[in-house]
């Protein structure tokens, strides 16, 4: 099944995957802030964060740039809701915060541009 | 592709005399491959950047000196040509051409060989998209 964030499939024309940053809790280890911290100082949770990496894939610069354009103006909102990945698992309210392409398009066979997607379930 | 004793080869403007042959090669300079979280199978690879390299070996019958050399040198840019035509009734002529840049002039010698004398280069498209190479085939 393809992947959605919103119930939008804005990644589906390429490969891509989802890995998730550490959770648990934020803390400082003894010695970080001040040579009299002695001890462990848990300062809050994590947010959770979702990495997602692939390619968009299209048959040409305007096809891709259309894709690029439509992730840009949800990015930019930006968008918050419920991120499911290929195997059907669902994260809610997760906020797509960046969008980062690669720093070229790859103009072969077809025309792709490789990125990473930033999600965070955002504690405020 | 590969021309077995070409009729002429010009290259920089000087022609090359004795070449036994010449092969166009063309490999993959950057391959991108994707895989997806479903399984350990590449989803997705294609060849963004191409690197096209000409190689002209040729046989020597005489030692070659400093004029050839200041002539073809690594990083000379100019016009490559060759001219073959097939002994086989009603094949086609073929003329190719390219722009190119001298990558390496390398020399050998055997005693059951003789001498001989390999030009690699590097073919250079004029804005990226045109491939850089083109035949032309005459039927006479």
């Amino acid at each position: 099944m393809s992947s959605t964030f919103t119930g939008l499939d804005l990644f589906g024309s390429g490969p891509h995957r989802f890995v998730i940053k550490p959770v648990g809790m934020l803390f400082l280890p003894p010695l970080t802030a001040d040579p009299l911290q002695i001890t462990t100082d848990v300062v809050t949770q994590l947010e959770l964060a979702i990495i997602q990496t692939g390619r968009l894939v299209a048959a040409s610069d305007a096809a891709l740039w259309a894709l690029v354009d439509t992730i840009e103006q949800k990015v930019e909102i930006p968008l918050k809701g419920s991120l499911v990945d290929h195997s059907g698992r669902s994260w809610l309210n997760m906020t797509m915060l960046r969008f980062v392409p690669d720093d070229r398009i790859d103009r072969g066979r077809v025309v792709s541009l490789s990125y990473r997607v930033d999600y965070i379930r955002l504690a405020i | 592709m590969l021309w077995i004793s070409p009729e002429q080869v010009t290259l920089l403007g000087v022609d090359l005399d004795t070449v036994e042959f010449v092969a166009v090669d063309r490999k993959a300079q950057r391959l991108v491959t994707e895989w997806s979280d479903i399984g350990r199978h590449a989803v997705f690879a294609d060849v963004p950047e191409e690197r096209v390299t000409i190689r002209i070996r040729r046989r020597l019958d005489t030692s070659i000196g400093a004029g050839f050399a200041n002539a073809i040198t690594p990083g000379a840019l100019g016009a490559f040509s060759l001219r073959a035509s097939h002994t086989t009734a009603g094949s086609a002529n073929v003329t190719v051409s390219a722009s190119v840049v001298v990558l390496a002039i390398e020399h050998d010698l055997s005693r059951t060989r003789g001498a001989s004398q390999t030009i690699t280069c590097l073919a250079v498209s004029t804005d990226g998209a045109l491939d850089p190479f083109t035949a032309q085939e005459k039927t006479p």
